[in-house]
C-alpha cells in the first residue's frame, strides 16, 4: 500500500504542475484566457471583421487580405464622412450603420448589389457584435467613438432568430455530385476551367471558395443561368478592337502603361493576349459575362441543382 | 459475476436505445425545452467530464486488444509462454474496463439526450441509421471480447489461430466502432450532407464521411495505441513497486517494458497524424484553423507542448535506465548525455512561444518587437526541425537499447532470400511514396516566382531516395550498421539541418512552400524510419547475446517515469479533447446550429486545466479500482493454492 | 581497476546548469548583436529565462539519475566520508547556496517594484485617409531634376534627420541611444521598404503624436515636421533619404 501512495503522490504532483502552468499561462496571455476581446471595442470589432463576421470574404484593408468583391476599406472613416454629406446623412456614422443594416441602400460606384445582412443566417451577428465592428470600422482612417454608437444602437437590428425561409432543391440531390460537376474536366464547359474553389481550377472568373457562406441560393442560381445579370467587378468582359483591325473579347486581367493583357476564351481554352498601347484601337467594356449563358440546355436538372447545393456547401 | 457483466453491457445499451426513441418521440410533442441542466450543475461541465471519461476508457478499450492480439501472436510465433500470459493478462484488465466503457457511454448519452434535447434531436434526426448500426455493432463486440477471454483455455491446444481470429475480430468491431462515433463528433465541426440553413439532410453519406472524419480517425487510432500502452505501463509500474518476490518483479519489468515500447511506437508517428489533422482543419475552414493556431488557442499548443515533452523525455528516461539491467549496456553509454543535451534543446526550441508579451523595458532594450529567440525559434520552420529531431533521437535511443546487449552479428546474406526480399519490400514500398509525392510536388500549380522554391525540396527526397537504396545496397554488403548510420545521417543533415535553413528562406520568399516543405520533411524522416528499423529486426536476428537483461532489476526511479507518461498521456487527451471541441466555439454543429446555453464560453485556460485534472484524477481512480476488482479472483487464487 | 574515491559529479552537473546560465543570459545577447548586426545587445527577456533554466536544470537532473551508480555518486558528494578539503568547502557553498538562491527567488518575487505592463503593439499603423492618394510631385519630372532633387533631400536629411537616425541612414545617430526605443533603421528592408511614400511623408510631418492610440505614440520620440518644413522639403527628404539608405519604396498596386 505504501507503494501505491507514493505512486498516487506522484501523480498528484504531475496533475498539480499541469493545473499550474494552465494558470501560470492564463496569466502570461493576458488574463483574458485565450477567449478574445469581447464587448464594444475595435479590437473585438477587428476579431469579427477578419473571423466571425466574415467581412473580410469580400473586403480587405489596405494590403491585408486579398478579397475584392467589395471595396477595400482602408481609410473607411474618412470616406464615410464624405459620402454622409453627399447622401444628407449627419455623420460618417450614420452612413455606416446603414451601409451594414442596408447594404443595397447605396452601393459603390463600381461595385455590385451583393452584399447579405449580417445580423440573418448564416452569419448572424448579434447588435453588440455589429457595433463593435463599426468601432473597429471608423479606427480606419478616424477614431472610434463608441458613446455615439451607443445613441444610435436602435438603429441596429438583433441577430434574426427566426429560421430564413428554407430553400430545399426541388429534387433530391447529392452535393457531391456537384462537386465532380465543377471539377470535371470531361465535359463540354467545365466550372473549374474559370471559377477556382479551395484554390483548385483557372483564375479567370471570380474565386468561389466559401460563397455559400455569404449568398443566397437565389443568387446562385440566377449566377449560373443568367450570368449577365450580375458582374463582379473586375470580372467585366472587354470589347477590345486592335490597330489590325481583329476584334476581342475577353477579361482584363491587367492594364498598365506599357501593356494590357486579355483573357480570350480560344475554343474553350483561356488565352493571355498581350496588347501595347500602340496596338489598341479601341477598348469597351461590355454588358455581357463571359460566362456561357446557356447552362440550362448543357446542364440535366439533377446536374445543375446538385451544382447549387455544392456551392452552398462552401463555406 | 462475469454473466452479471455481460448482462449489465447489454441492459445499458437496450435501455440506451429504448431512451433514444422515446426522447425522440418526446420531442416532437413539445418543442420548447432546447437545454437542462444536471442536478444543478452546468450541463457543459458534466458533459465534458462524462464523455471525456468515457473516451478514455473508450481508448484503452480499443488500444489495449491491439497489442494484446499482437502479443498472442508473437507468443505463438516464438513458442514463449511469457507472452501468452501477458495478453491474457491484458484481456482480463480489458473485460474490466468494458463494462466500464458501456456504462459511462450510457451515461453520456442519457446527459446528452437529457441536457441538450434539440441538438441531440437533430443529431439523431441526421445520423438515426448510424446509430443503429452502432448499437448493433456493440453487441458483435461484446461477443468477441468475451468469446476471446473465456475461450483462452479452450483453445489454448488446438484452436489457437480460431482464437487469434476471435481477438482480430474483436478489434475490427472496435475500431470500427469507433470510426462510426467520430463521424459524429467530427460532423458537429465540419458539417456536410446537410443545408447549413435549413439543416435538410441532404446526403447521410457524405454528414457521415465529413471532411474531418479520417484524418480524426487516424489520429484516434494511433493515439489510443499509446494511450493503452502506457496505461498498462503504469499499471506494471504501480505492480512492480508493490511486489516483493523476485519472480514478481522480473515479471512486471518486463510487462512494463512492453508497455513503454508499444507506448512509445506509437507516439512516434502521433506529431505526424497530427500535423495531417491540423493542416486539414485549416483546409475545412480556415476560420477555425486560425482560431487553433493564431487565435483563442494558441496557448494550449504551448501546454500540450510541455506535456508532449514530458512524453520524450520519460521516455528516453525510461529506457536509459533499462539500459541498467542489460549486461553490456556499458559500450552505448557514451551517447546518452548527447542525446540528453540534443532532446532538451528540442524541448526549449519547441516551447519558445512567438507572440511572447514582452515588459516595456525589455521591449526598449532589445529596440524590436521580437526578441530573436522567439523571432527563429518560435515559427514553424524551426518548430519542425526539432520536431523531426525529436523523434529522431528518440529512435536512436532506442535502436541503442536494442542493441545493448547484442555482440557479434550474424552476416546479413545468412539470413537467406526472405530476409532479403523484405528488406526490397519495405524499402521499395517506401521510395514508391516518396517518389509519388515528388511527382506531386512538381505538378502543384503555383505562380512561377513561387514554383522556384518547389525544386529543392525535390532534390532533397532525390538525394533521400538514393540514400535509401544505398543503405540496402550496404546492408546486402554485411555492413548494416554502417548503413544505418548513413541513412540517420543524411535525414538529420536534410530534415533537420537544410530544410531548417531553408524553411526560413521559404517564409521570407514564398509562404505557400512552408506546408509543402512540412510534408517533405515527415515523408523524409518516416521513411528513414521505417527503412532502418526492418533493418534492425534482421541486422540482430540470432545475434549473439553479450549478457542478459536482468529482468526486475531496473531502478525503481525508471518506474515513476512510466507514471508520468501515463498521467502525461491522459492529460494531454484530456488537453487535446478540450481543443478539438472548444475550436467549434459557440456552435453545436459549426455553421449551423448555435449553442446559445448558457454554459457557451469559451473557458479560460486555468478553468481548462482545473477541469482537465479533474477528468484525469476521476479516470485514474476509476481505472484503479476497476483494476483492483479485476486482481480480486486472482488473489483467492494464489492464495488457496498455498 | 581501482574504483574513483570521490565523484564529482554533482559538481559538474551545477557547472553545466551554471554554463546554459551564462550562454542565455550573457553569450546570447552578444551573439544576437553581431549575427543579425545591431548595434546593441539583445538580452532575453525574463520569461524565456525562466524556461530555459528550468529545462537547465531538469536535463541535469536526468541525466545525473539514469543509472543507478551516476545516481548514487551524485547523490554521494553531500554524504559525509573521507573527504578532503576542496570537497568540504564545496559542500559548504551548495548548504549555504541552495536557501540563498530560494531565498533570492521569494524575494524578487514578492519585492514591489516598477514594471511597465506588457503590451502587445500595432507596428504598422494605418495609413490616414487623407494622406493615402498623396503622389510624390517629383515623381514624373526628369531624371536630371529627379537626380537633382535627391541630392539637395540628402542635404536636408543630414541637417534635420541625421541627429537620430545617423549620417548613413542606419538608425545609429548621435542622439540614437538616448531613447527608449531606437530609431528606424532605414536601411533594414524590413522597415521603410515596405511602405509606400505617402506613408513616409505621413510619419515625417505628424511624428510620434500623430500615431493613433494602438500604436503607443507616447513611445516614439519623432517630432511632427509640419510646422517646419515645407511640402516640397519633406518630399526631396523622402527621395534623399531612400537614396542614403538604400532601398525603394513600396509601389503602389494600380488603383482600380
Amino acid at each position: 500500500m505504501g507503494s501505491f501512495g507514493k505512486a498516487i503522490i506522484f501523480s498528484l504532483l504531475i496533475l498539480g504542475f499541469f493545473v499550474y502552468v494552465c494558470y501560470y499561462v492564463t496569466g502570461l496571455s493576458g488574463g483574458s484566457g485565450g477567449s478574445g476581446a469581447k464587448g464594444v471595442n475595435p479590437e473585438a470589432g477587428e476579431e469579427i471583421y477578419w473571423g466571425e463576421g466574415q467581412c473580410s470574404t469580400c473586403h480587405s484593408i489596405g494590403t491585408s487580405g486579398s478579397a475584392t468583391r467589395g471595396p477595400n476599406q482602408e481609410g473607411l472613416a474618412a470616406r464615410a464622412e464624405e459620402r454622409a454629406k453627399e447622401r444628407g446623412l449627419t455623420s460618417g456614422l450614420e452612413y455606416l450603420i446603414e451601409s451594414i443594416v442596408n447594404p443595397g441602400e447605396y452601393v459603390v460606384d463600381g461595385f455590385d448589389n451583393i452584399m447579405p445582412k449580417v445580423y440573418d443566417a448564416p452569419i448572424l451577428l448579434d447588435r453588440e457584435q455589429i457595433m463593435a465592428v463599426i468601432s473597429y470600422l471608423q479606427t480606419l482612417g478616424g477614431e472610434a467613438d463608441i458613446v455615439a454608437i451607443n445613441k444610435l444602437k436602435d438603429k441596429i437590428p438583433e441577430a434574426s432568430k427566426k429560421k430564413v425561409e428554407p430553400w430545399v432543391p426541388p429534387i433530391v440531390v447529392d452535393a457531391s455530385v456537384g462537386e465532380q460537376i465543377f471539377f470535371d474536366e470531361k465535359r463540354e464547359v467545365t466550372c473549374s476551367k474559370c471559377h477556382t474553389v479551395n484554390g483548385k481550377g483557372a483564375k479567370v472568373g471570380p474565386d468561389l471558395t466559401g460563397i455559400g457562406a455569404v449568398q443566397t441560393p437565389q443568387y446562385l442560381i440566377e449566377s449560373i443561368l443568367q450570368p449577365s445579370q450580375v458582374i463582379i467587378k473586375g470580372f467585366e468582359t472587354m470589347y477590345l478592337i486592335g490597330t489590325d483591325g481583329m476584334a476581342y473579347t475577353g477579361i482584363l486581367q491587367s492594364q498598365t502603361d506599357e501593356e494590357t493583357v486579355l483573357l480570350v476564351d480560344e475554343e474553350g481554352e483561356m488565352v493571355e493576349y498581350v496588347f501595347y498601347p500602340e496596338e489598341i484601337e479601341q477598348m469597351q467594356k461590355q454588358d455581357v459575362s463571359i460566362m456561357p449563358g446557356n447552362f440550362s440546355e448543357m446542364l440535366t436538372t439533377y446536374e445543375f441543382y446538385g451544382i447549387v447545393s455544392y456551392l452552398l456547401s462552401l463555406k | 459475476m462475469n454473466s452479471f457483466k455481460i448482462f449489465f453491457s447489454l441492459l445499458v445499451i437496450l435501455v440506451l436505445q429504448g431512451f433514444v426513441s422515446q426522447v425522440v418521440e418526446a420531442q416532437e410533442s413539445s418543442e420548447l425545452v432546447q437545454y437542462r441542466n444536471f442536478f444543478g450543475i452546468d450541463a457543459r461541465l458534466v458533459v465534458w467530464i462524462v464523455s471525456e471519461l468515457h473516451l478514455m476508457f473508450a481508448a484503452f478499450v480499443l488500444g489495449v486488444p491491439m497489442f494484446a492480439v499482437t502479443v498472442e501472436i508473437i507468443g505463438v510465433k516464438s513458442g514463449d509462454i511469457r507472452f501468452d500470459n501477458l495478453a491474457r493478462e491484458f484481456t482480463k484488465l480489458l473485460s474490466a474496463a468494458f463494462a466500464t466503457t458501456a456504462a459511462l457511454g450510457g451515461l453520456l448519452s442519457f446527459c446528452l439526450y437529457g441536457m441538450y434535447p434539440g441538438f441531440m434531436r437533430y443529431m439523431t434526426d441526421v445520423f438515426h441509421p448510424i446509430m443503429f448500426v452502432y448499437a448493433l455493432l456493440f453487441f458483435a463486440e461484446a461477443f468477441c471480447l468475451y468469446g476471446y477471454y473465456y475461450s483462452w483455455d479452450i483453445l489454448k491446444e488446438k484452436g489457437k489461430w480460431f482464437h487469434i481470429f476471435l481477438g482480430i475480430m474483436l478489434n475490427v468491431f472496435g475500431t470500427t466502432l469507433m470510426f462510426l462515433a467520430n463521424s459524429w463528433a467530427t460532423f458537429m465541426m465540419s458539417p456536410d450532407g446537410i443545408d447549413l440553413e435549413t439543416g435538410a439532410v441532404t446526403s447521410l453519406r457524405a454528414a457521415f464521411d465529413n471532411f474531418l472524419w479520417m484524418p480524426v480517425n487516424l489520429h484516434r487510432l494511433i493515439a489510443n495505441v499509446a494511450f493503452g500502452g502506457f496505461v498498462v505501463g503504469a499499471y506494471a509500474a504501480v505492480k512492480f513497486m508493490g511486489s516483493k518476490s523476485d519472480d514478481d518483479k522480473a515479471h512486471y519489468d518486463w510487462m512494463g517494458y512492453i508497455g513503454n515500447f508499444i507506448g512509445l511506437a506509437a507516439l512516434i508517428p502521433l506529431p505526424f497524424a497530427g500535423y495531417y489533422l491540423g493542416r486539414e482543419i485549416y483546409s475545412s475552414s480556415p476560420v477555425m484553423g486560425n482560431i487553433m493556431m493564431g487565435g483563442a488557442f494558441s496557448w494550449t499548443f504551448i501546454i500540450q507542448a510541455i506535456l508532449i515533452g514530458m512524453l520524450f523525455i520519460g521516455g528516453n528516461y525510461y529506457l536509459w535506465n533499462g539500459m541498467d539491467r542489460i549486461e553490456g549496456a556499458e559500450r552505448y553509454r557514451k551517447y546518452i548525455p548527447f542525446i540528453n543535451i540534443i532532446i532538451f534543446f528540442c524541448f526549449a526550441v519547441w516551447l519558445t512561444p512567438h507572440n511572447l508579451p514582452l515588459s516595456g523595458e525589455e521591449r526598449a532594450l532589445i529596440g524590436e518587437q521580437y526578441h530573436p529567440f522567439s523571432k527563429f525559434f518560435g515559427v514553424m520552420a524551426a518548430k519542425n526541425a526539432v520536431v523531426n529531431l525529436l523523434i529522431l533521437s528518440t529512435f536512436f535511443s532506442f535502436l541503442i537499447y536494442r542493441r545493448a546487449n547484442k555482440g557479434e552479428i550474424v552476416k546479413f546474406s545468412q539470413h537467406g532470400n526472405s530476409a532479403r526480399i523484405a528488406l526490397i519490400i519495405t524499402a521499395g514500398l517506401t521510395i514508391l511514396y516518396l517518389v509519388w509525392y515528388a511527382m506531386g510536388l512538381r505538378g502543384v500549380e503555383l505562380e512561377a516566382n513561387i514554383k522556384q522554391y518547389i525544386s529543392p525540396l525535390i532534390l532533397c527526397i532525390a538525394i533521400q531516395i538514393v540514400a535509401i537504396v544505398v543503405t540496402i545496397l550496404m546492408t546486402f554488403a554485411n555492413k548494416g550498421k554502417a548503413a544505418q548510420i548513413l541513412l540517420l545521417f543524411v535525414t538529420v543533415l536534410i530534415a533537420v539541418v537544410y530544410l531548417a535553413y531553408y524553411g526560413f528562406v521559404v517564409m521570407e520568399k514564398a509562404n505557400m512552400v512552408l506546408r509543402f516543405l512540412s510534408v517533405t520533411q515527415v515523408s523524409v524522416v518516416i521513411s528513414c524510419l521505417i527503412v532502418n528499423a526492418v533493418i534492425d529486426v534482421f541486422l540482430f536476428k540470432n545475434a549473439k547475446e553479450v549478457g542478459k537483461i536482468r529482468w526486475g532489476k531496473i531502478p525503481l526511479r525508471s518506474q515513476y517515469a512510466l507514471l508520468l507518461l501515463c498521467v502525461a498521456i491522459v492529460t494531454l487527451m484530456g488537453l487535446m479533447g478540450f481543443i478539438r471541441s472548444g475550436l467549434r466555439m459557440n456552435w453545436h454543429i459549426y455553421g449551423y446550429m448555435q449553442d446559445t446555453s448558457p454554459g457557451a464560453f469559451t473557458p479560460s485556460i486555468s478553468y481548462m486545466g482545473l477541469a482537465t485534472a479533474l477528468v484525469v484524477v476521476l479516470f485514474l481512480a476509476l481505472v484503479s479500482f476497476v483494476f483492483w476488482l479485476a486482481g480480486l479472483g486472482e488473489k483467492k487464487k494464489s492464495s488457496s493454492n498455498a | 581497476m581501482r574504483k574513483k574515491k570521490h565523484s564529482y559529479s554533482m559538481i559538474w552537473a551545477i557547472f553545466s546548469i551554471l554554463i546554459v546560465f551564462g550562454i542565455i543570459k550573457y553569450a546570447s545577447p552578444y551573439a544576437f548583436m553581431i549575427l543579425l548586426g545591431k548595434d546593441h545587445t539583445m538580452p532575453t527577456p525574463s520569461t524565456l529565462m525562466l524556461w530555459y533554466m528550468i529545462l537547465g536544470v531538469l536535463g541535469a537532473l536526468v541525466y545525473v539519475s539514469t543509472s543507478d551508480l551516476k545516481w548514487a555518486n551524485f547523490l554521494s558528494f553531500m554524504l559525509p566520508g573521507e573527504d578532503d578539503r576542496t570537497k568540504k568547502l564545496l559542500q559548504k557553498i551548495i548548504v549555504l547556496a541552495l536557501p540563498l538562491l530560494l531565498g533570492w527567488f521569494v524575494y524578487s518575487g514578492t519585492v514591489p517594484g516598477t514594471a511597465s505592463p506588457v503590451e502587445l503593439r500595432i507596428q504598422h499603423p494605418t495609413l490616414l485617409q487623407k494622406y493615402e492618394n498623396m503622389e510624390n510631385p517629383f515623381a514624373h519630372v526628369s531624371e536630371e531634376l529627379k537626380e537633382k532633387y535627391t541630392e539637395e533631400g540628402k542635404h536636408l536629411y543630414q541637417q534635420n534627420c541625421r541627429p537620430c537616425h545617423g549620417s548613413k541612414a542606419d538608425g545609429n545617430g548621435p542622439f540614437a541611444n538616448s531613447f527608449r526605443l531606437r530609431p528606424i533603421n532605414f536601411t533594414d528592408p524590413g522597415t521603410i521598404g515596405t511602405v509606400v511614400e505617402s506613408f513616409v511623408f505621413w510619419r515625417i510631418m505628424e511624428g510620434g503624436p500623430g500615431l493613433p492610440d494602438g500604436s503607443t505614440p507616447w513611445d516614439s520620440a519623432m517630432p511632427s515636421w509640419e510646422d517646419t518644413l515645407t511640402d516640397e522639403q519633406v518630399w526631396k527628404i523622402i527621395m534623399g533619404e531612400y537614396a542614403t539608405a538604400g532601398v525603394v519604396p513600396r509601389q503602389r498596386e494600380e488603383a482600380e
